[in-house]
């Protein structure tokens, strides 16, 4: 293997590590909001700092493997990608940090079933599922499976269309836990950007991979381009 | 009387402990140049360099054509003594000795110190004769002994498996790019403990460049390397600390990193980018 | 014409005069031998070669010239060999390039075209009186040996000279010495060069007539040489001698002579042609 070759490899590890981590702040964030574990939300708050100084090494490393190897084709393609995903999967840890403080700003426990109602849960399953299947999609270098992603985003955005006519509904008909239901709403914006940054970080993948742009398309258009080809 | 006496000691205590800091700092260096002025005759090659070689590592001077790389290396082996009116102010310590004395004999400098160069200069002799040949001047008559090195050297350079069905083939009749790693092996034969290497690859086609590049890239574990490159990328590519020459002056020494990504002196970053040299 | 045309000419009417010059020389070369061959030929016997010289023709042989040619080479290369080679290597290896050094090398070389003959009056008085050598074949040798000289030092100089630097550098960074650089890779990559002059030298050294008599080589010589402090006779100074007889029996043995010692220069070409044809297939720069 040459000394590129090493350099690339580490670069991926680093890649799947902050995947990894972001993941985790999700799932915990899940667990902390529905069984308010506030030791969880803590414990989200203090690996935002890790995913800070990882986000800070990979883009070093970046920066170095441009400067000193002058990668082409499909090592270019993959470093550009590598920075792109790397930014986006900080702000999605910030993202889940964010939940986090949220979670002890609002101080109390919160009834499951609201949680449900609101759609809450579905959306946190809906995005771990997603950045799951990027994650494996990544270390198989699969690009089939990550474009399943994009079709699990609608669901995020769909429920995120309708989160303020119907949060609007939840208060007038219970006033007393506006600061809740507010709460709660932002939770699902953040949620549907998460869902966001996840697909970016697959059409990336699709990117290096296949050397195909794909952002900035629509879904419709998106399958039948893909048809034609 | 006693805090007197005490006092003494504790700053005797304490000379020592920084003499000894600065034993293992400089300790730390291969190889030091300290101050280094080059003429030849009225023309100055080198001004007042100094710079130290980090150990088990690959060093690199860049610098455009003529600006003292080749000169400023080869004062580590001493193959500048040949040039007649060579004259030099400085000191070069190797391991912490200046080698630019009296009693170092050049040849046993020689053996420490090995050189790769430019264009491949295997001798018109076999394969097996070139790499023995370093240690048969020592004196080494032990036929075992001398097979064994010269196949552990052929393959240290990554041409055994090329060569290894008739290693009395003449030298000449191998590629270019396979002359040159045989020219590595002959050097690593008398194990030296720093190669220095001027311009290794500048001669071969970018597939044997690629190869040599590869094998530095292993070598650097075992060895001291210093490599004069004029090809920046290649700077980039292989070494730890990269030194950028320009009109026999150093500019800038430090982490090839830091030098790549974002150099100190405008003028090193000029000659990175290309806008001139 | 135009200029195409006018070029296209005078590439052709330099053909011409180069094939025409060739020619002369080869034509004219061959008419002589030639004419030595068709005259000599019916003397050359076994006979000729082993008989002593005397006043009648038909019984005179080539005995004692031959011999002491074959006597002078051998002595010649004895002497000229090491010491030239020696000195072209000093010269060129150890010498420092210096005003003084110049001026050696310019004369050397100037020696080389003294006439012989001067070497022959140096040889007299060096060798022949003050060293009271006498008019032995030793002293022949040396007086060959320094006529020689020059030529063998410059060619070594240049033989070495035609070994690359890169070589000389790639050996003393392994930690050679100067002597063992020379020694292991310098003389063995320029020795078809130094034997093609050693040889070539020796071949003239073997056709030299002037110093030789000058130091007192007989012409009429009745016993082969036993040692060099011996008296001996050549080759060229027994045609010499022949060729000065008015009967044309002799200039028949002359002759044949001439063959025997066109043989003899022609096999000494044909060994330095060999060698340096062996030697070059080796080393390719």
């Amino acid at each position: 293997m040459s000394h590129l070759d090493t350099e690339l490899r580490l670069l991926n590890d680093d890649i799947l590590e902050i995947m990894y981590l972001v993941k985790t702040q999700l799932e915990k964030g899940k667990k902390a909001l529905i069984t308010f574990d506030k030791e969880l939300a803590h414990d989200i708050i203090a690996n935002e700092k890790r995913v800070d100084g990882l986000e800070l090494k990979i883009d070093r490393d970046c920066e170095n493997i441009l400067a000193l190897f002058n990668p082409v084709a499909v090592d270019l393609r993959f470093v550009i990608a590598s920075l792109k995903i790397n930014s986006d999967l900080e702000r999605l840890g910030d993202h889940a940090n964010s939940i986090a403080k949220y979670i002890l700003e609002y101080g109390h426990a919160i009834d499951e079933k609201v949680i449900k109602k609101m759609r809450i849960v579905e959306m946190y399953d809906t995005a771990i599922q997603m950045l799951s299947n990027v994650f494996s999609a990544y270390i198989a270098e699969d690009t089939e499976k990550a474009r399943k992603v994009f079709s699990k985003d609608q669901l995020l955005n769909e429920i995120n269309q309708q989160a303020a006519s119907s949060t609007a509904k939840l208060i007038q008909k219970d006033p007393k836990n506006i600061e809740l239901y507010l709460y709660l709403f932002s939770i699902i914006r953040k949620l549907e950007r998460v869902g966001d940054l996840t697909k970016n970080t697959a059409e990336q993948l699709v990117f290096y991979i296949e050397a195909k742009v794909l952002k900035h398309k629509k879904l419709n258009s998106k399958k039948a381009r893909d048809q034609e080809e | 009387m006693e805090t007197e006496t005490q006092k003494a000691k504790v700053k005797a205590v304490e000379t020592e402990s920084t003499n000894k800091q600065a034993k293992s700092d400089q300790q730390q260096f291969k190889l030091q140049a300290k101050n280094i002025d080059v003429f030849y005759g009225d023309f100055q090659a080198i001004q007042d360099i100094s710079l130290d070689i980090v150990p088990n590592s690959v060093t690199a001077f860049i610098g455009p054509s003529g600006c003292g790389k080749s000169t400023f290396l080869r004062l580590f082996n001493r193959m500048n003594d040949y040039i007649d009116d060579f004259k030099m102010n400085g000191k070069i310590l190797l391991d912490n000795q200046n080698i630019y004395t009296p009693s170092v004999r050049v040849e046993e400098l020689r053996k420490t110190v090995g050189m790769v160069f430019q264009k491949p200069n295997p001798f018109p002799k076999s394969i097996f004769e070139n790499v023995a040949y370093g240690l048969k001047i020592q004196g080494i008559t032990d036929k075992d002994f001398i097979e064994e090195r010269v196949i552990e050297s052929l393959k240290q350079a990554t041409l055994y498996s090329e060569v290894k069905d008739d290693l009395n083939k003449q030298a000449l009749a191998l590629s270019g790019g396979q002359q040159q790693r045989l020219c590595i092996a002959r050097a690593l034969a008398v194990k030296p403990s720093v190669l220095l290497m001027d311009e290794p690859t500048s001669a071969l086609d970018p597939i044997s460049t690629g190869k040599i590049e590869d094998l530095i890239h292993e070598l650097k574990k075992n060895y001291t390397i210093v490599i004069v490159t004029h090809n920046m990328q290649q700077a980039g590519r292989i070494s730890n600390r990269t030194a950028f020459l320009y009109m026999g002056k150093l500019i800038e020494y430090g982490e090839t990193e830091k030098i790549f990504t974002n150099p100190e002196k405008e003028r090193t970053q000029n000659y990175i980018t290309g806008r001139f040299g | 014409m135009n200029r195409a045309g006018y070029n296209r000419l005078k590439d052709k009417g330099f053909k011409i005069v180069g094939v025409s010059a060739t020619l002369v020389g080869l034509i004219v070369l061959a008419i002589f031998i030639g004419f030595i061959i068709f005259m000599g030929m019916e003397r050359l016997s076994w006979d000729f070669l082993m008989s002593l010289p005397s006043r009648f023709a038909d019984q005179s042989g080539i005995y004692t010239a031959w011999i002491g040619t074959v006597w002078i080479l051998i002595m010649t290369t004895l002497i000229s060999f090491p010491l030239g080679v020696g000195a072209g290597i000093y010269l060129e290896e150890y010498g420092k390039k210096s005003k003084l050094s110049s001026f050696l090398e310019i004369n050397i070389a100037n020696l080389a075209g003294v006439p012989s003959v001067i070497y022959g009056l140096l040889g007299l008085e060096v060798f022949v009186r003050i060293m009271k050598l006498g008019n032995s074949i030793l002293a022949g040798a040396l007086t060959l040996s320094l006529l020689i000289l020059p030529i063998i030092i410059v060619s070594t100089r240049e033989a070495i000279r035609a070994v690359p630097s890169s070589i000389r550098d790639a050996s003393v960074a392994l930690g050679a010495s100067k002597w063992q650089t020379i020694w292991s890779q310098i003389l063995p990559a320029s020795i078809g060069g130094i034997l093609t002059g050693v040889i070539l030298a020796i071949s003239r050294a073997v056709g030299e007539t002037a110093p030789l008599i000058v130091i007192g080589a007989l012409a009429y010589v009745p016993f082969a040489p036993q040692s060099p402090l011996d008296e001996f006779t050549v080759l060229p100074i027994q045609i010499f001698n022949w060729v000065t007889r008015p009967q044309h029996e002799f200039v028949i043995n002359a002759a044949a002579a001439i063959i025997v010692l066109l043989l003899i220069t022609f096999v000494m070409n044909g060994i330095a042609v060999y060698l340096r044809y062996r030697w070059q297939k080796k080393v390719n720069w």
